[in-house]
């Protein structure tokens, strides 16, 4: 940026001193946020390049293959499988965990005795790793030896061996580790809300469903996105729980894309296909995220 | 001096200094520039014979000298050995949490007391620790200078040059003791992790040596004798036997067993690599089947190698547990010391855990040969737990990587690590008195003497090595599952998986 001199031009003075110099500061000041963008930026654009590439981490030389990549994983089964997966246990997590974190967070929005207890003992699942949440589960549903079955007297039966039940354990375990995330975010919502509303609606003669579905949930809308924001951008990434527990089995019964992926780098060495996943993943993560955010922002401007 | 005048000084100073840093003579780099020779001729011989390997290293320490002082062609003073010839030197070791890695934590204190070399270690998961090995390797980023490693793994690593060739170390004498004797190595323990870059079958057990194997990994099987002694069953011999004599189970205890759930037979089934490791190979190369004929079409699908899978799966289908689909091997040696499981094939590494304290059927157990084949053939599949160079390792750091690897696969160090279960890769440890007497308290001796059996006829090396080896076993479990789950016949199966692998390699440029 150059400074000079904004005084008006008079031919008799003389020429007034013109002092050139670099303001520094803006440029100090971005040059953090420069360096964040580029350390994001960067990966992901390599990541695109290896996408078109066969690019093999055991192999000393790769070309570019073009959208090679990208049509086979359009017809690939397996591909379409673990998209299958992904999408449904996000649908299913995501869904459970705002109806249950609502529920919690109601029942702990009120004044009672204990209450302040079962706040901090709900910070408990969200404390644990979500690999260990996994271990845990895996050994409380073990078929022979997990005190699941011998409590509620199920015999030998193998939760992880039915498809079925698998999906619903990797579903249910990630629902009992995130849930308690959710609650407190909505609890935090409820605290917030003015209480005038609630008096009036109350003096109205108003009946709860009244309360809840005109009053209650019109004003906890952002609190209700912006969790969704949060758990939607985590649950498509679901990874952990899954790897401790099944693997991705049975067959391919579990297998989410993260998985797909994983196993792809780490077992089949070819991280340019690996990426093309990757970047299909991202773009689903972000179309939805971005709407999601969208609805937020507007949602928010009209209870201002 | 104001106050922009003396922040321009200031600046021209710290850029003035930074100049002069940058001219000045390279003085620390020197060293290494000597030591280099080692190192960067070591990937380049990954091609070449290893005895011409060889007389490339010797030369390489004296390089410096002679380049400067005048010939001194006389008599060459004989070279000398001494464990502390790297005193202050700092390595990192990378362990998966096997019997090994205990073995070697427990001992390692004695290595840095011996040669006076700083050791950091890491140990983690197994799943964990190759992930973090693989991505070590492929970023270059040489964190870990000597890591555990085994056949399979080591084909990729050393084809993209992520690892040196050993064969120049251990034919060093100035940086082996003259004590340490390759010949004390099992022949098929050397070769598993010799290859000369050949994919397929006809590589193996050439070229160079890509990690130097320290715990032999066999398979026998392992049975309940009160349970057998209890129905009137005898140990099976073939592969037939094998699925009768579970079936024969099966239908006398009803699948129950003292009041709890019983299975006749505990193999691996996980979606993982680890379902086709040494059991599962074992038995389809004693059926006649292979994984890949010599010009690497896959057999997967050749009429022995389906009768294999087939009588193995339905085997597991009918007899063992529900749970097969989600086991890892450590699901097979727990299940199996909990007393669920009537029988395993699995590796002699899990018999210390089985009759160890706290076991359910310690002191129960019996011991016989892998099954055989209906040609009589009978082989365990070798795996071998080893360690391995990181090829960004160099000079004198790289010797101190390679004196702790001539010490974990020393003699002395294999005879204090098979007490942790981790058995032994040379003959002379194997017989060592230690040795015998802590084998011979499995099974009233019974374990060593068919451990004696299967090191002595019947171990070999069987899955072809190529860089795609994990790669392939992907579909092929896969497969096995879908079996499991009745989603077709073993044929129609393992010929889609055929055409998966060849589809592999075609994309790796292996086949062309």
């Amino acid at each position: 940026m150059t400074v000079t001199s904004l005084s008006p031009s008079n031919s008799s003075a003389a020429p007034p001193a013109v002092h050139k110099r670099t303001d520094w500061l803006p440029v100090i000041m971005t040059a953090p946020a420069t360096l964040a963008l580029i350390g994001i930026l960067y990966p992901f654009a390599i990541a695109v390049y290896y996408s078109f590439t066969n690019y093999r981490i055991v192999s000393k030389t790769y070309k570019v293959v073009g959208f090679q990549n990208y049509v086979r994983m359009f017809s690939n089964a397996d591909f379409w499988e673990a998209m299958g997966n992904t999408l449904m246990f996000a649908a299913a997590a995501l869904l459970f965990e705002l109806a249950l974190g609502f529920l919690i967070a109601l029942l702990l929005n009120r004044s009672v005795p204990g209450v302040g207890l079962m706040r901090a003992l709900l910070l408990l699942p969200l404390m644990v790793p979500p690999v260990i949440s996994g271990m845990m589960w895996k050994t409380m549903l073990a078929s022979s030896s997990g005190p699941v079955n011998y409590i509620f007297g199920l015999g030998n039966y193998a939760w992880f061996a039915n498809p079925w039940s698998a999906r619903f354990v990797v579903i249910f375990i990630e629902v009992w580790s995130s849930t308690p995330f959710v609650a407190l975010v909505l609890l935090s919502g409820l605290q917030s809300l003015p209480k005038a509303p609630f008096e009036a609606a109350q003096v109205d003669g108003a009946n709860a469903w009244f309360i809840l579905n005109r009053l209650m949930l019109p004003m906890l809308k952002p609190f209700i996105l912006i969790v969704l924001l949060f758990r939607v951008v985590d649950v498509i990434k679901l990874f952990d729980i899954v790897f401790a527990t099944t693997s991705g089995g049975p067959m391919f019964t579990t297998t989410t894309i993260p998985i797909l992926v994983y196993k792809e780098v780490f077992k089949s060495y070819t991280l340019g296909s690996a990426t093309a996943k990757v970047l299909m993943l991202w773009v689903i993560n972000y179309v939805i995220s971005f709407w999601l955010a969208s609805r937020w922002r507007k949602t928010a401007a009209s209870i201002r | 001096m104001n106050k922009r005048s003396f922040q321009f000084l200031l600046a021209l100073m710290v850029m003035a200094s930074m100049l002069l840093a940058a001219c000045a003579p390279a003085a620390t780099p020197a060293p290494v520039k000597t030591e280099a020779p080692v190192v960067t001729e070591a990937p380049a011989k990954t091609e070449a014979p290893v005895v011409t390997e060889a007389p490339v290293v010797t030369e390489a320490p004296a390089a410096p000298e002679v380049t400067e002082a005048p010939v001194a062609p006389e008599e060459p003073a004989a070279p000398e050995f001494n464990w502390r010839q790297f005193e202050g030197q700092k390595i990192t070791v990378f362990l998966s949490e096997t019997p090994m890695a205990v073995a070697i934590r427990s001992n390692l204190q004695d290595f840095i007391d011996k040669t006076g070399i700083d050791v950091e270690y890491l140990v983690v998961a197994e799943n964990e620790y190759w992930n973090k090995l693989t991505i070590d390797l492929s970023s270059g980023a040489g964190q870990f200078n000597v890591f555990m490693s085994g056949p399979t793994l080591n084909w990729g690593y050393a084809a993209a040059d992520q690892i040196q060739p050993l064969d120049p170390y251990m034919a060093d004498p100035t940086i082996t003791p003259a004590d340490w004797d390759e010949s004390d190595f099992y022949p098929w323990a050397l070769d598993s992790n010799r290859w000369d870059m050949t994919p397929g079958p006809v590589g193996l057990g050439k070229g160079s040596l890509w990690a130097m194997p320290v715990n032999a990994v066999n398979n026998l099987v392992t049975y309940r004798k009160d349970v057998f002694e209890q129905l009137g069953l005898t140990v099976p011999d073939t592969w037939d036997e094998w699925a009768e004599t579970a079936r024969a189970i099966k239908e006398k205890t009803g699948g129950e067993f003292e009041g709890k759930p019983f299975y006749s037979v505990a193999q691996r089934g996980a979606l993982d690599t680890t379902t086709l490791s040494g059991p599962f190979y074992s038995g389809l190369f004693s059926y006649g089947g292979r994984d890949f004929h010599d010009d690497l079409s896959p057999a997967i699908n050749d009429p022995q190698s389906v009768a294999f899978q087939t009588l193995y799966m339905d085997t597991i289908k009918e007899t063992g547990s529900p749970e097969w689909p989600n086991m890892m091997w450590f699901d097979v040696q727990q299940g199996f010391t909990s007393g669920q499981f009537a029988m395993v094939f699995d590796v002699g590494d899990f018999v210390p855990t089985f009759e160890g304290e706290g076991s359910a059927v310690a002191g129960k157990l019996g011991y016989a040969r892998p099954p055989a084949g209906p040609d009589g053939k009978r082989y365990s599949s070798a795996w071998t737990w080893g360690f391995s160079m990181n090829s960004k390792t160099t000079g004198d750091q790289a010797k101190a990587s390679w004196l702790f690897i001539a010490w974990a696969s020393s003699a002395d160090s294999m005879v204090s690590f098979a007490k942790t279960g981790s058995w032994p890769t040379r003959v002379s440890v194997w017989n060592s008195p230690e040795v015998t007497e802590f084998a011979n308290q499995f099974g009233n001796g019974e374990f060593r003497a068919v451990f004696d059996k299967v090191l002595a006829e019947d171990v070999a090396w069987l899955v072809a090595p190529m860089t795609e080896a994990s790669a392939v076993e992907q579909p092929w479990v896969k497969a096995l599952q879908d079996y499991f789950y009745g989603k077709g016949s073993m044929q129609q199966l393992m010929d889609q998986v055929a055409e998966e692998m060849t589809q592999i390699l075609k994309d790796s440029g292996t086949l062309q």
